[in-house]
This record gives C-alpha cells, sequence and structure tokens, in this order.
C-alpha cells in the first residue's frame, strides 16, 4: 500500500529526526557485518581522471567493497558515485558468460565454444581480406580498454589484415583537443598537471560541466576556490548555467557556437590591455594563419578587430557584454597563475580544433604555461584515451607512439619494432569514425569488430547507422561485458573480463600511466581481451595462410593471460615503440608500476626516473629530462614536440564559425546534449545499479522557464524534440540552467524513445573529425503531461 | 449535450492533470525505515522530497562541500533497499576518507565532531 504524501512527509520528518540522536527506527537496515577484505590497488573504471582505487575482495574471491586510494595524487582518496559503485556490476546477473553466435541478424543467439567463436571471426575477417580487400575489415575499440589491448588490436589490424582502419570512440570526445594540442603546441597532450590547480590564481572553465562529469577533479577545483575565496578567481563559460557554475565568480553565459568569437574577444582585450608577456612571446611563439602560413602580430591583432569586447558582446548574446570580457581577459592575463579547462563542449564542435587553439593562444599570449600553475588542460572524458588510444596507435591516421601512419619512415620504426617486412604497413590512414560507418552503411566493410563500446548508441545520427550495422552482409562482432544496442546488431559475441578481472595499464588525461592487476576471476567464461585478440590473430594466419600475420602474436601466444601476456604486451610497446618519444615510458615497467600508488607520467625514460612519479611539466629543462636531451639552446622551455619543426608555440588566426546547423524559423532552439553525474555513457554499467539508476532514471530535457512559458510545459511533462533526423520524447525539467533558445538533453538512456542520439546531427569538424554532437536545430512540443516511465537497458 | 458532453470532458482532464502532477502510483514497495514508496516514487531523487520535508537538512547539505561537489544522499544513506539512516562509516565515509578513520577518530563516530550533512571539516 503506498502512504498517502502527507504520511510520507511525516514519517519522513520523524526518521530525519532520529538521525540526529543516532538511533535507527525500527525496520531499517542495520550496517553490514564487518568481514576480512584484501584490498587490491587500481584505478578508477570510469571517466578520465585516472583516480586510484582500492577493490575490497572477500575470502571467496567476491569484490565486496571499494575505497578511494589516500596516497594518489589524482584524487587523494576521493570518489564520486560511479567510482564508489562500479565494483557491483562485476556480479551483475545480466554478464555476458558465454560467447554467442547467429548466422543471421534476425536469429537467436545461441550459445557456442571459444574455438568456435574464435575459428568464425577469424574466417569472417579472412574471408572479407580475400574477396573485398584489406580496408573492407575494421576496428572499432575504446577508450575504455586498456592499453594493451588497443596496442594488441591495432598492431593485429596493421600487421595480419593490412589496413589502417583502426579507430576508437575518443574521436567522438577528444579528436579536437589533439587536433588543438598537436596545431598550437607541436605537441599531444597537456603541459601540465593536475597539481597546477592547487597552485593557480586564476581558473577558466569553458565548455565543461567538471562539476558533473569529472567531479573528482572539480572537488580539487572547489576546495582550492573555497581556502583561498578572495585570492582565486573561477570564470565559467558555458551556454548552460550548471552545477559547475556553482563556484564561479564570473560566469559567461553565451549563445551556442558563438565560442570563438568570444575567445577572440579575450584575446583582443589581452592585446587591447597590453597584458601579453612580450618576452614569452619574442621567445617561443610564432603566430599561424590557414594552413599554418607564418605571419606577424600585427596581421593577428589585425585579425582580433572584429572581435573587440562590444561587437562580440552583441555576437554572444546571453548575459555577455563587454566589461565581463574584459573582465575575464584581466582576471586570465593578470593572475600568478591560470589553467583553462574544457571538454566536450569545445571538442564536440564542427570548428573544434580551432576552439582548441583560441584556448591555447590566450595561454600563449599571456605565458601562462610551463610553470606552476600555469596550463591549459583538454580534460578527458574516458579513462584511457589517452594511454591507450592517443598513444597506442587507436586511430586510423596514428602509430603507436604518436607517430602518423603516412610517414615512412616513422611506419619503417614500427615494422622493424614488430619483425615484419618494411612496406607491410599500408601508407594510407584508415577510414576515421564516421567515415568508417559511412563505408558499413554502403558495405564497403565487411567485417568489423566493436570492442568496449556502443556506438548503436553513441554515434550521432544513429538510426541512420544502425541501418548499415544491421546489414546481413556486414559481419559484426562485438566483445563486452554486457548487452547493449550494439551486441543487437552482432553476429558474434563474446563475453570480456572486466577491470580487475585481468590486468593493465590505464593512461588518464594529465599523462600519468597506472596499473591495475587482476583480482578476481571473470565470471562464466568471460576472458580477457588480449587473450581473445591473440587467439583470434593465430587463427587468422592460418586462415590467411600467411606468416607474416602470426607475427602479431607470436610473442605473446601460450603466455599466461592473467598478468603474464599483458605484460609482455605492454614491454614491448614501451620498450620498443615509445623509446626516444615524447611519451617515452620505457621507465614505466610493470615492476615500477606496480610499486607506484598513482602510476608515472611521461616522459619517463628510465626506471630510477619513473620511480619519482615522472614528468609533471613538459618541455621545462630540469623537470622533463627530455627538455635537456633534445635541447637546442639555452632557454628553459625545450619545445620539443612531433609536430612543429621550429619548436615554437603557434598562435593561431581562427574567425568565429558558429554550428553547422543553427536555428530557424522551422527549427527555432538549439539541442545541446551531455552528461549528469549518476551515469557514465549508455549506461550499460550504471544503468544497472540501483542507486545511480534511481537518481537520474532516464533522459530529461533540460528548458529554461521561459521557454517552457512560451511552449506550455511544465516540469516532468512529456516533451517531443524534433530535428531534420527525427523524434524522440523525454520529461521535461524546467530550470534556470540552458540558455533561452537552448534545450539540454541528457545522452544516458538505452530506451528507443529517448535515445537523444537518434536526432544529433552527424556533422565533423573538417580537421580532428570529430563530430558536432553538442550544437544542432531543433523543434519541441508538449506531447502530455507527467507519464509513468521505467527505466531500461538492454538485456 | 455537447455543452454538458465538454464540461464533462474538462472536468476529466482537469482531474486528470491533477492526478499526473505526478508520474501515477502504482504498488508499493516497503523500504526498511522510510515510508513505503511506489516503484515510480522511487525514482524521484531524494532530494526532491527532502528538499520539501526536511528543508533544514536539505539547505545545510546543499551549502556544505558534500553538496557544491554533488555527493548524494544515497552515497551515505544508502538507497530504499539498503537504507540506513545513520551511515556505515566504513562504507560510506571511508569510500572517500579512508586515512580519517582509524587513529583520526578513535572511537569516535565522524559526525560526533563534523556536523551531519554540513560537514565543516574544519571542525
Amino acid at each position: 500500500m503506498s502512504l498517502s504524501r502527507r504520511d510520507f512527509i511525516k514519517r519522513s520528518a520523524a526518521l530525519t529526526a532520529a538521525s540526529y540522536i543516532g538511533m535507527t527506527l525500527p525496520g531499517a537496515t542495520t550496517a553490514q557485518a564487518a568481514e576480512e577484505l584484501t584490498w587490491h590497488r587500481g584505478s578508477c573504471r570510469l571517466c578520465g581522471v585516472g583516480c586510484r582505487v582500492q577493490l575490497g575482495v572477500n575470502v571467496k574471491g567476491v569484490a565486496v567493497a571499494l575505497r578511494g586510494e589516500p596516497k594518489s595524487r589524482t584524487n587523494f582518496g576521493y570518489l564520486c558515485m560511479k567510482g564508489m559503485m562500479f565494483y557491483r556490476i562485476m556480479a551483475h546477473p545480466d554478464r555476458l558468460t558465454k560467447p554467442l553466435y547467429r548466422e543471421s541478424k534476425q536469429q537467436p543467439f545461441r550459445e557456442i565454444s571459444w574455438d568456435e567463436a574464435l575459428d568464425i571471426a577469424a574466417r569472417k575477417f579472412a574471408a572479407a581480406k580475400r574477396e573485398h580487400g584489406p580496408d573492407s575489415t575494421a576496428y572499432y575499440g575504446s577508450g575504455q580498454c586498456l592499453t594493451e589491448e588497443t596496442y594488441l588490436f591495432q598492431k593485429i589490424m596493421r600487421t595480419a589484415l593490412q589496413t589502417n582502419n583502426v579507430e576508437g570512440n575518443p574521436r567522438l570526445c577528444m579528436a579536437s583537443a589533439v587536433g588543438g594540442y598537436l596545431s598550437s603546441f607541436g605537441a599531444d597532450e597537456p603541459i601540465g598537471s593536475y597539481a597546477n590547480i592547487e597552485k593557480s590564481s586564476c581558473i577558466f572553465l569553458i565548455g565543461s560541466n567538471m562539476a558533473e562529469a569529472h567531479p573528482v577533479l572539480f572537488r580539487r577545483v572547489m576546495r582550492h576556490k573555497l581556502d583561498n575565496r578572495d585570492r582565486v578567481k573561477i570564470i565559467n563559460a558555458d551556454p548552460r548555467f550548471s552545477a559547475t557554475s556553482r563556484i564561479a565568480d564570473l560566469h559567461l553565459q553565451f549563445k551556442p557556437g558563438t565560442d570563438l568569437a568570444l575567445l577572440n574577444a579575450i584575446a583582443y582585450t589581452i592585446i587591447d590591455e597590453k597584458l601579453f608577456d612580450q618576452q614569452f612571446l619574442a621567445d617561443y611563439a610564432t603566430f599561424r594563419q590557414g594552413k599554418a602560413e607564418q605571419v606577424d602580430m600585427t596581421a593577428y591583432w589585425q585579425s582580433l578587430q572584429d572581435y573587440s569586447p562590444e561587437k562580440t558582446a552583441a555576437i554572444c548574446g546571453g548575459n555577455i557584454d563587454a566589461e565581463k570580457i574584459r573582465a575575464a581577459a584581466r582576471m586570465f592575463a593578470t593572475s600568478k597563475g591560470s589553467v583553462s579547462f574544457w571538454c566536450m563542449g569545445i571538442n564536440q564542435r564542427k570548428r573544434g580544433v580551432w576552439a582548441n587553439n583560441l584556448i591555447h593562444n590566450l595561454h600563449i599570449l599571456t605565458g601562462q604555461l610551463c610553470r606552476e600553475g600555469a596550463d591549459s588542460f583538454s580534460l578527458t572524458g574516458q579513462p584511457n584515451a589517452c594511454g591507450g588510444v592517443r598513444e597506442g596507435g587507436g586511430l586510423c591516421h596514428i602509430l603507436p607512439g604518436h607517430r602518423p601512419v603516412a610517414n615512412e619512415k616513422l611506419r619503417n620504426q614500427v615494422e622493424d619494432a614488430w619483425g615484419i617486412p618494411r612496406g607491410r604497413i599500408a601508407p594510407k590512414p584508415g577510414a576515421h569514425t564516421m567515415k568508417m560507418f559511412q563505408q558499413v552503411n554502403s558495405g564497403a566493410i565487411k567485417a568489423l569488430w566493436i570492442n568496449c563500446t556502443s556506438p548503436a548508441q553513441s554515434l550521432p545520427n544513429v538510426d541512420l547507422y544502425r541501418q548499415g550495422m544491421a546489414r546481413e552482409d556486414v559481419f559484426i562482432v562485438t566483445s563486452d561485458i554486457f548487452p547493449t544496442r550494439t551486441t543487437e546488431l552482432s553476429n558474434l559475441v563474446l563475453p570480456t573480463a572486466f577491470h580487475f578481472e585481468k590486468s593493465g595499464v590505464y593512461g588518464c588525461s594529465e599523462r600519468r600511466s597506472q596499473l591495475t592487476l587482476k583480482a578476481v576471476e571473470p565470471p562464466g567464461d568471460a576472458r580477457p581481451e588480449t587473450w581473445i585478440a591473440t587467439e583470434w590473430c593465430a587463427r587468422l594466419a592460418d586462415q590467411l595462410q600467411d606468416p607474416v600475420a602470426l607475427q602479431a602474436v607470436k610473442p605473446f601466444l601460450g603466455k599466461e593471460m592473467a598478468v603474464a601476456q599483458p605484460q609482455a604486451i605492454w614491454d614491448e610497446y614501451t620498450q620498443q615503440l615509445t623509446k626516444h618519444r615524447d611519451n617515452d615510458l620505457r621507465g614505466a615497467t610493470y615492476q615500477v608500476l606496480g610499486q607506484m600508488a598513482d602510476g608515472v607520467q611521461w616522459p619517463a625514460p628510465t626506471e630510477a626516473y619513473a620511480l619519482t612519479g615522472g614528468t609533471g611539466i613538459k618541455f621545462v629543462k630540469g623537470i622533463d629530462p627530455l627538455a635537456s636531451s633534445e635541447a637546442k639552446d639555452d632557454k628553459p622551455y625545450q619545445f620539443y614536440g612531433p609536430g612543429h619543426p621550429d619548436r615554437k608555440l603557434w598562435v593561431w588566426i581562427r574567425p568565429q564559425a558558429g554550428a553547422d546547423e543553427e536555428p530557424d524559423s522551422n527549427w527555432p532552439l538549439y539541442l545541446s546534449t551531455g552528461r549528469v553525474i549518476d551515469h557514465w555513457h549508455t549506461t550499460s554499467m550504471t544503468g544497472r545499479i540501483p542507486e545511480l539508476m534511481r537518481a537520474n532514471p532516464y533522459s530529461f530535457v533540460e528548458i529554461n522557464p521561459r521557454d517552457a512559458r512560451q511552449y506550455g510545459i511544465s516540469p516532468n511533462d512529456m516533451v517531443e524534440i524534433e530535428t531534420r533526423r527525427g523524434k524522440v520524447t523525454m520529461p521535461a525539467k524546467v530550470v534556470e540552467g540552458p540558455i533561452v533558445g537552448t534545450v539540454f538533453a541528457y545522452w544516458h538512456d538505452m530506451h528507443e524513445d529517448r535515445m537523444i542520439n537518434k536526432v544529433v546531427k552527424d556533422s565533423f569538424d573538417p580537421g580532428s573529425k570529430e563530430p558536432e554532437f553538442k550544437i544542432c536545430a531543433c523543434r519541441i512540443r508538449r506531447v502530455s503531461g507527467p507519464q509513468a516511465l521505467t527505466p531500461f537497458v538492454v538485456s | 449535450m455537447k455543452q454538458q458532453f465538454l464540461a464533462l470532458l474538462l472536468l476529466a482532464l482537469l482531474v486528470a492533470f491533477a492526478a499526473c502532477s505526478r508520474p501515477p502510483v502504482e504498488p508499493s514497495v516497503a523500504a526498511a525505515g522510510h515510508p513505503a514508496l511506489s516503484a515510480q516514487d522511487m525514482l524521484i531523487p531524494c532530494s526532491s522530497c527532502h528538499q520539501e520535508v526536511t528543508p533544514g537538512v536539505y539547505s545545510e547539505w546543499y551549502a556544505s562541500t558534500h553538496g557544491l561537489d554533488n555527493v548524494k544522499c544515497y552515497q551515505c544513506h544508502g538507497t530504499y533497499e539498503n537504507l540506513s539512516v545513520t551511515p556505515d562509516m566504513d562504507r560510506s565515509c571511508g569510500a572517500c576518507h579512508a586515512n580519517k578513520l582509524g587513529d583520526h577518530t578513535g572511537n569516535r563516530l565522524c559526525w560526533d565532531c563534523h556536523t551531519p550533512h554540513s560537514f565543516t571539516y574544519a571542525e
């Protein structure tokens, strides 16, 4: 029987009063009895912060508790709710425990043995290569795979199948940051570390709801602000007022797609008020436009004339006025140390690379780099997008160790390290993610391996690409731990071991590699991906009658799968392929990583140096060993990255560029999408933890009260969001969050009615190829009052 | 007749609207120590109701570092099936403050010194 609301309120009040005097009402559960646990150190499985955790395993070998690692310099023991609870999915009854197969996607799955499964996968990929060529095969991985897994899969694809069709979901979230770092600094990944937070005086948060997407790192920002309320200034620039905005001294709320103008206006003020660092610019910077044509500072200043604070305020709208822009510029430029943080709000834009460049410009102009408290820092969404995919060769255009595949000399280095003939690796970059799924749609790709991700939910305009994935002539293998929207479109589903059920390394946002060793057994017949890939490749080589193909896995065949095999893969990668590269990880052996509470930051060329923790700030002599060994002059900073032969930082001229699809009379609103703190990506994991699911049981659409009034929408009303690509319907939250004229939908929902990526546009940045998830045009209408909805996960 | 029908229809819509101000009630599930809630009510964030029924507690939490950092009710108190009015220190506080348990607390409870929900760390 349900209580009346009055009863509920009365009893809740009594319950709360009881809590003050330390008693528990009759019937309440008591604390779980203490049990003997063994604590295993490792990394959090979820976001890119790289929190270190300790997993509590009981005498039966079951994971039953989790706590933060107090000695870790990433999280100092703190965890978010997802981190606290992720271990609870390990024993979830929905776990995939047997290989599943069906010849036709119309058939039901049947359980098969690993031998059968691996033979089928080998036969199908070999047939595709033989009959349709190497590029009819593809691998689509994840920033959640261990580095050993990404490295091994890309090695197999390039060596055995001879294709560069190697991609992963970091293309959807990080690619613009890669493009920005390479084009501005000549080297991928941040220069500094999280430690700059506590040393900064100004923190500039743009395009990031850090409080929800990176909560444990946000705690450090919040703590620093609360401890230094007057000295530390927080600027939050975002079209949406979010949980992050609560700690801001200055919130710049601008119309979606006007971020480039805003950033140029801050640069304008820095120059106009002579707040730039002339000596830093003279020593370390040049100015560029177009495709890297060098220009002088006068040309740069001339390019900013369209972005005076007054002109820009008119472009940006929202609460922006000229004085706010000037105030932001002064806070940023005059502070003793300024750190910028951004994430998807900047990266997932049609001109995401340009937006990244314009943030870096502010740091170069003011010399807010390479010193304590100053950095230009792209937050990473996933735990191993940096370490595995960006560093390990997990994208179509790069080989391990930040080597462009199109560069013959660098290709040869990799071929020599792998012991395969020069010329074996195809010189042409493969298909980037969106092109890959276009080729699935056209049928050009015949065999696709999807690992640890669910593109059938996470791609933009996803229904278009689900059509291709449903084709009977496209063979799809999916390796994962749970059923997803993607397993529904697969022929072969392989059950994989989860985090702490296998061993390997994650590399988080701050260039920090951290080891997690196996602590519990995987359920049923689930296996580590490194074992799966090794065994598959051996069969593939047999099918192809190609001894060179076998070379991809020969060093790892037959090794014990829990530790010895991933360790051998890690050793090959780090010792052979990061040697003398900017991400030199030779010192970060399993032995060293096993001793470190919080891993090692590269470059770390020797074990002795790695045991100090590695490099906190790149390019600085006395801190970064490569800055000394690669030095070309006496200057304290040495920008030795592989992207800029002139060893300079590049200030870019980049004009304002709006969204690919702007609102008009038929589609009058902006649609933006994003994350909430309780969920991770598609909810295939967090949706199976009751506390997390109940906290945010389905996608909501946030609507500004002014827009809600205009459309007659009340809280919890069901609202249809329609774009040129289709419709979804979800309940409304009427909040002063999104700027007027914008609706914001959460993307954590597997239900067909509420999957927001069905309506998001699939245009992408021409440089980074990262899609513009963050902005498209839509219209909305109230469908009904509140409806009883049921949380949903594919099972 | 038509006017009567429209009036009845309007009345029915008004009643339906009132009933729909929250999703319809389904069979309740009693959680230990917590007023029984329907399956739909369980999908309402704790803070939504407690903002109303225990506004003082809500305000303290919202203004605290836990509130600023989105440490939510269920992280300390669990959800309906495992609700604990008095949190298990090891599993809730200890998840983030493991190094503060043991020597730091002695035999005391965290909330003997740190006021529950506002949790001023300087106390």
